[in-house]
């Protein structure tokens, strides 16, 4: 096909070749022929020639010339590429795209005085992008390749997730060429079918999957497809489908099935939680974070299983004999959950809130908590620790505080605490002191100085008693000679537990020791009351059996008073000791037991033999008793878990410390707010003593009806919900 | 009040002063400053003092009351009747206390609130069988305001309504018997249409 153009002679008169220019088709023919390249193609149709025609107005012919060759061009490509078999379809698709790539190169080389002068100015389409679209639309949506394309790519990424191996690079330049050809071309005629593709296939699967594989598994395969789609988008499909594939496999995988993943049967998060399965948790916690509601689903599931064991745990009858290990389960517990969420899951702030409120929930469930946790640190305080240094002592007071935190009632805790501190301190059982004072200045910077500062005045007491007997033991070196030793702890009424009891009868020779300590006292601190303790002392005594056996006995003062009775008589009924000691009943009854029914300790010989100690027995100091140790100790006063009773006492003892507190608050609060309505009163008494305590709002209300009726208040006329406060 | 203390006064004279003495209602409360209520409470307890002059009357107050009920106008205003309900504790206090004993303020309240409490008899059987110390005076105010909100079911009652432990203790105490009784009746009856409304202190009385 040729055609000849006859130019205006006026220009283009420099022309090396004349005025004729010649528009041969053919050029474009050989542009698209690979074996060409490079200086063939410009004896065919030099630049100049397309630069002449421009210049001449011929432009459009030029244009539309190029279109019609390269569409016919196309056509014939197209032929050849339904033409390729099988596998070799692709293959031949992406060789003539690059042909066609190359050859669009030329064209535009050629072409580029067009390009930049006519193309802009007529508002066409540039050689560039022409040719671009008309490969797309002479090629890849012609009937029979579009639908053949797209199959071939759906089922290469079949295979591949099935496990075959397919070119690769060969997917990357289709995918490339389909991205080429404009991101609507690539949406279009991949991605949207590709996703809805792979939805079913996941939806398939993961149905297949939760069938017959446990929760571990069923999470393994999830993770690995996930990450097997990000690496298929890393190697052949556009950036941007990443983000759209994984919310296909994670909705079809995960969201889907997460309330039955996590509450699968023998597998489930519980399971997970309880056998510590690290690895399986961080994984389920690394999928479900990808999905809405996963992370809350994990919590949810975490903290009804955490409140449920721990309230199993607290309440649970056999738990309630050994505070020690009742605490110890509890620190075992919130250790095994720590490590859980600091190695599964990613020390998430929410989680380990849920954990926080768990913790909260179930140890107040049971009301004998605080009691339990200062026992727990009194045994650890009094032998537990032996041997351990001091970063680890830190370590367990530290796992104690976080127990105490935990605690509403922080005032039935310190007066255990009191308790069982004073029982350490006299009994000399501390073991360490630093580990003691370590543990009230913890108490302390939680609490505040008002809650250490008796158990604080302890401290000092101790001390000052010490300083007291050496100045004692110096005044009276003289006149001591064999008498026995005495070793007092001045105690300062109100920052001791003690229980008001009267004193039992002293033997003499102990009495007069007492006297002249308490002369000794009162000669330094003058207008002091002493008043002697006997039911919290202890005493070393050397007694000698039958054949001259001696043994030391570590008793009570109690239990010293009724056995030196027996220095003068061989026999005394229970009357008789009662009468002779004064002791209370009660505790002159358990005295006994520990000195006439315990086996291995038996100083003494009740008649008639029973366990229990009646009114009418008789004593008789053991002659026969024998023991392998020469110290023996008798009936140890150690702290124990309270009786009923106690534990009824204690409790009263609290609610009677709350009151006025309640009402130093609710006074407070009237004194700045003059008239404030009852439910506000009740809400702001809560909070300023939550720290200490949760009181009851019950009390509260008592406590505001005794104000009223000592007129610290009184209820507003008009408004009945009221309360004024009166100056 | 001058030294030569009338010997005997009689109940009138008592409610008159009373009334007059008294930081009246609830109106002119703002008025009233701080100083005139503190004066007028000390003029009440002079008043309350004279009362045991006339001690000798005592077991016969509630005579006495019931005379002077009887002779006031306490059905058109409210105000009148919170007066003399106020007068009543006023009266019925053993010198020198701030309480009365249980069973007068029983007696009391039967005489008094008769006809103006629904609840009347199953209050004051709950405070003579639970109620161990003396009433205070804000709890009895407060059983006429709540006579007046609630009526036999108990509707009206808030439990966050800042009533006295006393009354929240009765409301409980009535809700408990209600449920019980309900529930054996319909026990008993099989009934379907058992509702526990039917049976609120339907019974009681």
């Amino acid at each position: 096909m040729r055609s000849i153009i006859t130019t205006p002679a006026a220009s283009a008169s420099r022309n090396s070749i004349g005025n004729e220019l010649i528009w041969d088709q053919d050029w474009l023919v050989g542009c698209f022929c690979p074996s060409q390249s490079g200086p063939l193609w410009r004896i065919y149709f030099p630049p100049r020639n397309a630069y002449n025609m421009v210049l001449h107005k011929y432009g459009e012919k030029l244009y539309s010339g190029l279109v019609t060759t390269m569409t016919w061009h196309l056509k014939e490509i197209a032929k050849s590429i339904e033409a390729a078999q099988g596998g070799l379809f692709l293959e031949e698709l992406n060789r003539k795209w690059g042909d066609h790539n190359k050859a669009l190169q030329m064209i535009r080389d050629i072409l580029m005085y067009m390009d930049r002068t006519f193309v802009p100015s007529n508002h066409k389409t540039s050689v560039h992008e022409l040719g671009l679209n008309l490969w797309r639309d002479n090629i890849i949506h012609t009937h029979k390749i579009q639908t053949r394309l797209l199959d071939t790519l759906l089922d290469l990424i079949h295979r591949e997730r099935k496990g075959e191996v397919i070119n690769r690079g060969l997917m990357r330049n289709i995918t490339k060429m389909l991205m080429d050809l404009g991101s609507s071309v690539y949406q279009e005629d991949f991605e949207r079918p590709f996703l809805e593709v792979s939805a079913s296939f996941y939806s398939g699967e993961s149905q297949q999957f939760i069938e017959c594989c446990d929760c571990g598994d069923y999470l393994k395969k999830a993770e690995r497809r996930l990450n097997e789609e990000m690496e298929r988008v890393s190697h052949y499909l556009d950036a941007k489908s990443e983000a759209k594939i994984t919310s296909v496999v994670e909705k079809e995988m995960i969201a889907n099935h997460m309330q039955r993943l996590v509450h699968m049967e023998n597998s489930g998060l519980v399971n997970m939680l309880v056998d510590d399965k690290y690895e399986d948790l961080s994984r389920m916690y690394n999928l479900f974070r990808r999905v809405p509601e996963g992370l809350s689903t994990i919590r949810d599931v975490m903290t009804s299983h955490l409140r449920e064991t721990g309230k199993q745990l607290v309440i649970d009858p056999d738990r309630l004999r050994d505070p020690v290990d009742f605490v110890q389960r509890l620190l075992d517990m919130k250790d095994k959950h720590d490590k859980i969420i600091n190695v599964a899951f990613n020390n998430d702030k929410t989680f380990q809130n849920a954990l926080n409120s768990s913790f909260e929930y179930f140890i107040n469930l049971n009301n004998r908590s605080p009691e339990f946790i200062s026992l727990y640190v009194d045994d650890k305080l009094r032998k537990g620790l032996k041997g351990v240094t001091e970063e680890d002592v830190e370590v367990v007071l530290d796992k104690v505080m976080m127990l105490f935190r935990y605690l509403q009632e922080k005032d039935v805790f310190e007066k255990y605490y009191k308790q069982h501190l004073a029982k350490r301190l006299l009994s000399g059982k501390t073991v360490s002191d630093d580990a003691e004072r370590s543990m009230i200045v913890k108490l302390k910077t939680e609490c505040g100085y008002q809650f250490t500062s008796k158990l604080e005045g302890m401290f000092t007491d101790m001390r000052t008693s010490q300083d007291t007997m050496q100045g004692f033991y110096a005044s009276q070196y003289s006149e001591m000679g064999d008498g026995p030793t005495l070793a007092v702890q001045v105690l300062t009424t109100g920052s001791w537990p003690t229980q008001p009891s009267a004193p039992c009868n002293l033997p003499a020779e102990i009495l007069s020791v007492c006297e002249k300590f308490r002369a000794y006292y009162l000669g330094t601190h003058t207008g002091r009351r002493l008043t002697w303790q006997t039911n919290m002392g202890t005493a070393d005594i050397k007694a000698t059996f039958g054949k001259g056996l001696k043994h030391e006995l570590n008793v009570s003062t109690y239990q010293m008073c009724v056995l030196m009775l027996f220095n003068s008589a061989d026999c005394l009924s229970y009357k008789e000791i009662e009468q002779a000691t004064e002791i209370p009943a009660s505790d002159l009854k358990r005295c006994l037991q520990s000195l006439a029914c315990v086996k291995g300790k038996n100083v003494l010989r009740k008649e008639p033999m029973s366990k229990d100690i009646a009114e009418d027995d008789a004593f008789f100091f053991n002659d026969k008793f024998t023991s392998k140790f020469i110290k023996v100790k008798i009936g140890t006063v150690v702290a124990q878990k309270e009786s009923e009773p106690e534990k009824h006492e204690t409790r009263q003892r609290v609610e009677e410390d709350r009151k006025p507190q309640i009402e130093a608050a609710i006074v407070r609060i009237m004194k700045s707010r003059r008239v404030l309505d009852h439910n506000s009163i009740v809400t702001e008494v809560t909070t300023q003593l939550q720290s200490r305590f949760l009181p009851n709002p019950v009390v509260i209300k008592k406590r505001i009806e005794s104000l009223i009726e000592r007129e610290f208040l009184e209820r507003d006329k008009a408004d009945r919900k009221l309360y004024r406060y009166l100056a | 009040m001058g030294s030569s203390m009338p010997q005997w006064l009689d109940i009138f004279e008592i409610y008159a002063r009373y009334c007059s003495e008294r930081p009246d209602s609830s109106s002119d409360l703002d008025v009233v400053s701080r100083n005139d209520y503190a004066t007028s409470k000390e003029l009440l307890a002079v008043l309350s003092k004279s009362l045991e002059y006339s001690g000798q009357r005592r077991e016969a107050i509630f005579n006495d009351i019931y005379k002077l009920m009887s002779c006031l106008d306490l059905s058109v205003d409210s105000r009148n009747f919170n007066r003399f309900y106020d007068f009543v504790f006023f009266f019925c206090r053993e010198s020198g206390q701030k309480n009365i004993a249980v069973h007068r303020a029983i007696t009391a309240w039967r005489l008094v609130l008769n006809g103006r409490f629904r609840l009347l008899n199953q209050w004051c059987n709950f405070v003579q069988e639970y109620q161990r110390h003396n009433i205070s005076e804000d709890t009895w105010q407060q059983v006429l305001a709540f006579s007046r909100c609630v009526n036999e079911d108990l509707e009206g009652y808030d439990p966050k309504g800042a009533w006295p432990v006393l009354i929240d203790d009765f409301v409980e105490h009535m809700y408990s018997l209600v449920y019980m009784m309900f529930f054996s009746r319909c026990r008993i009856s099989r009934s379907k249409n058992c509702s526990t409304e039917d049976y609120i202190f339907g019974c009681a009385d």
